[in-house]
C-alpha cells in the first residue's frame, strides 16, 4: 500500500518487546489508542503490555485491511460523485470474506484475539470475534463446549437431571 | 458475577465478555447450554441474558398458541415457522375460562378468568425460557373475566373485567419489581365498562375494545384525569372486530366482508390490505391476528369439510404489509403454511400471544 511520506508514524510496542510501525490513520482504528493520540498529539511510540505481538501483528493486521476498504470506497464515491451500489455490495462482501478467512484460527488465538479486541476496543474486531466464539459454540454439545473452551462441569448428577430450582419470578430484579 | 478463572463461564475470559458471546448463540440451543456448568445454567435463567440480547437485536419472537379442547383448556403450543409440527409447553395449573393474557420478556402473564364459573383473581406466569415453567404470580385486587391487559414501558395493566363500580375497575404491576404488587390506578367512573372484547396498544396508548365504546388508557398522563382515559376513536372502535394487532403503528382487524383490514391513527381510516385477498379466503369467524417481529400473521381454523381428519388443522400465513400512503396498504405473503394441532377437531383457540426475548 502506498502511503504519503507527510503521514505520521507510530510505534507499538507488544509486551514481548517487538515494535510495530503503523500509519497513525491505522493505529486510530484503536479507539484506545486513538483516546492516546488525542490527550497526547506528540506520542510517537505507545507501550501495549497486555498484547503479545503475534496478536498485535493480527489487530494490526485487521485494522490495516479495513482502513485500506474505507479508503477504497471513499476514493471511488469521490471519483464518481456516488457510489454504485453494485460496487459497494462487492467490497462489503470481500471484505467479509476477508474477515471470515482470518477468523480461521484455533481457540487460543481467538481468545486472545477477543481480549486484545476489547483491551483496545477495535469495536469491528470484537464483534467480529465473538460472533465466531458463538459460532463456535452453537451446534456443540455441552460435552463439546466444555472441552473447547476448558470449562470444568461442576454440575452435579441431581442437577444435570433436574434444570430448574424452583426461582420465584418475583425474585428476579432488573439490572 | 464472580470472577475468579475456575468459576468464569469461560475460563480463559472475562465474564463480561462471555456473556456477549452466549447472548449472540440462537434461543434454541439454550435448553444445551444448561448443561455446560453451574454458571452457564444461571446465565441462561437471568433477565441480564434477556436484556442483552434484546440490546444486540438478538431476540427471537415465539408464538405460543392457548387450546381449548372439550376436556383441557389449559394446553399451551408453540407454533414454529418452517416446521409443520408444534411445541409443546407445560399445561397451566389452573383452567380458567375467560382470562386476560400479556407477554412480558420471556414470561406469558395469564389474568384472572373464571375457574368453574366463578370469576378469578389468580395471576398465571408461564417462564417461556428452556421448556417452560408456570409459577403463580401475586394476586390481582379484584376477580377478572374478560379484561384488557397490556404491558407497556416495564408496567403490566389490567383493565376492567370487573364491575365497573369497582374501585379497582383498572391497576397495574411492574412485574421486576423486588417485590411485586398490583396498585389501584383512578379511573373516570363513565369510562368504566365491564367485559372487554380486545385490547391493542397504539402509540403509548392502551385501547380496550368493549361494546358501547372502547376505552383508551394513557399511562404518561395523571390518571384518573381526562387526558388519561378517554374513548377509543370512533371508526377505530367501529372497524373493530373482535380480535386485532398492532404491527409497526397500524391495528389490524377483520372487516365485515371477512377481509383484513389495517387502522392508521394519522389518517384515522381503515384500509383493505391489497394484494392478498385474491389468496385468501374470507374470514367471517375466528380469525387470529399477531405480530412476529414485524410480520402479520393471520391463523384460521380449517373447516371440517375440508379437513377430513379429526384433528385439528389450523392454517397460517405471513403477511409483510407496506403502507404507500394515498396508495394504500399492500401486503405480500411471506409463507403460508398448514399445521396440525394434535387436538381434536372442535377445540377452540383462546389466545394466541407473541413472546420475543
Amino acid at each position: 500500500m502506498a502511503r504519503s511520506s507527510t503521514e505520521n508514524m507510530i510505534t507499538l510496542m507488544s509486551s514481548d518487546g517487538e515494535e510495530f510501525m503503523v500509519t497513525e490513520k491505522v493505529a486510530r482504528e484503536c479507539t484506545t489508542i486513538r483516546n492516546m493520540l488525542e490527550d497526547d498529539c506528540v506520542i510517537t511510540n505507545i507501550p501495549l503490555p497486555n498484547v503479545t505481538s503475534d496478536i498485535l501483528s493480527m489487530v494490526i493486521e485487521y485494522c490495516m485491511e479495513h482502513v485500506a476498504a474505507a479508503e477504497k470506497a471513499a476514493a471511488e464515491t469521490a471519483e464518481k460523485g456516488s457510489s454504485s451500489a453494485p460496487a459497494a455490495a462487492k467490497a462489503n462482501k470481500d471484505l467479509e470474506e476477508w474477515d471470515k478467512a482470518f477468523m480461521n484460527v484455533d481457540v487460543y488465538t481467538l481468545c486472545d484475539l477477543i481480549l486484545a479486541a476489547n483491551y483496545l476496543n477495535v469495536s469491528g474486531l470484537l464483534d467480529l470475534t465473538i460472533q465466531t466464539a458463538a459460532n463456535l459454540i452453537k451446534g456443540k454439545s455441552p460435552e463439546q463446549i466444555r472441552k473447547t473452551f476448558h470449562i470444568q462441569n461442576d454440575l452435579s448428577l441431581e442437577e444435570e437431571e433436574k434444570i430448574r430450582s424452583q426461582t420465584p419470578w418475583a425474585f428476579e430484579k432488573s439490572e | 458475577m464472580a470472577d475468579a478463572p475456575s468459576t468464569r463461564l469461560i475460563p480463559d475470559l472475562p465474564d463480561e465478555i462471555s456473556v456477549q458471546i452466549i447472548a449472540r448463540i440462537p434461543r434454541s440451543y439454550h435448553l444445551s447450554l444448561c448443561h455446560v456448568s453451574r454458571s452457564w445454567r444461571s446465565l441462561i435463567l437471568t433477565r441480564l441474558l434477556v436484556t442483552l440480547r434484546s440490546s444486540l437485536r438478538c431476540m427471537e419472537p415465539m408464538l405460543c398458541l392457548n387450546i381449548r379442547t372439550r376436556t383441557n383448556q389449559s394446553m399451551w403450543l408453540v407454533l414454529n415457522q418452517g416446521r409443520c409440527y408444534t411445541d409443546s409447553l407445560p399445561s397451566s395449573p389452573l383452567p380458567t375460562v375467560g382470562s386476560a393474557c400479556v407477554t412480558a420478556g420471556p414470561y406469558i402473564f395469564v389474568l384472572g378468568g373464571s375457574l368453574s364459573g366463578v370469576p378469578s383473581d389468580v395471576v398465571q406466569i408461564l417462564d417461556l425460557r428452556i421448556g417452560g415453567q408456570w409459577f403463580l404470580g401475586p394476586r390481582m385486587s379484584t376477580a377478572r373475566e374478560y379484561a384488557a391487559a397490556s404491558f407497556l414501558n416495564g408496567c403490566m395493566y389490567a383493565i376492567g373485567g370487573c364491575l365497573p363500580s369497582s374501585e379497582v375497575w383498572a391497576e397495574s404491576l411492574n412485574p421486576f419489581d423486588g417485590n411485586p404488587q398490583w396498585v389501584p390506578i383512578d379511573s373516570p367512573v363513565h369510562r368504566r365498562k365491564k367485559k372487554m372484547n380486545g385490547c391493542v396498544m397504539l402509540s403509548g396508548q392502551i385501547l380496550a375494545l368493549a361494546v358501547w365504546g372502547g376505552v383508551a388508557y394513557d399511562p404518561d398522563q395523571d390518571a384518573g384525569s381526562c387526558s388519561a382515559w378517554g374513548p377509543v376513536p370512533k371508526k377505530l372502535d367501529l372497524g373493530w372486530i373482535g380480535k386485532a394487532v398492532v404491527v409497526n403503528d397500524i391495528v389490524y382487524s377483520c372487516d365485515y366482508m371477512g377481509r383484513i383490514v389495517g387502522y392508521d391513527a394519522g389518517m384515522d381510516k381503515w384500509r383493505t390490505v391489497l394484494g392478498i385477498d385474491k389468496n385468501l379466503p374470507k374470514f367471517h369467524n375466528g380469525v387470529i391476528l399477531a405480530n412476529l417481529h414485524g410480520v402479520l400473521c393471520v391463523i384460521w381454523k380449517q373447516r371440517s369439510n375440508e379437513n377430513k381428519s379429526k384433528e385439528m388443522m389450523v392454517d397460517w400465513v405471513g403477511i409483510r404489509a407496506t403502507d404507500f400512503g394515498s396508495e394504500g396498504l399492500h401486503g405480500s405473503i411471506l409463507w403460508w403454511e398448514t399445521v396440525a394441532l394434535g387436538v381434536p377437531c372442535g377445540s377452540a383457540i383462546a389466545h394466541c400471544i407473541v413472546a420475543e426475548f
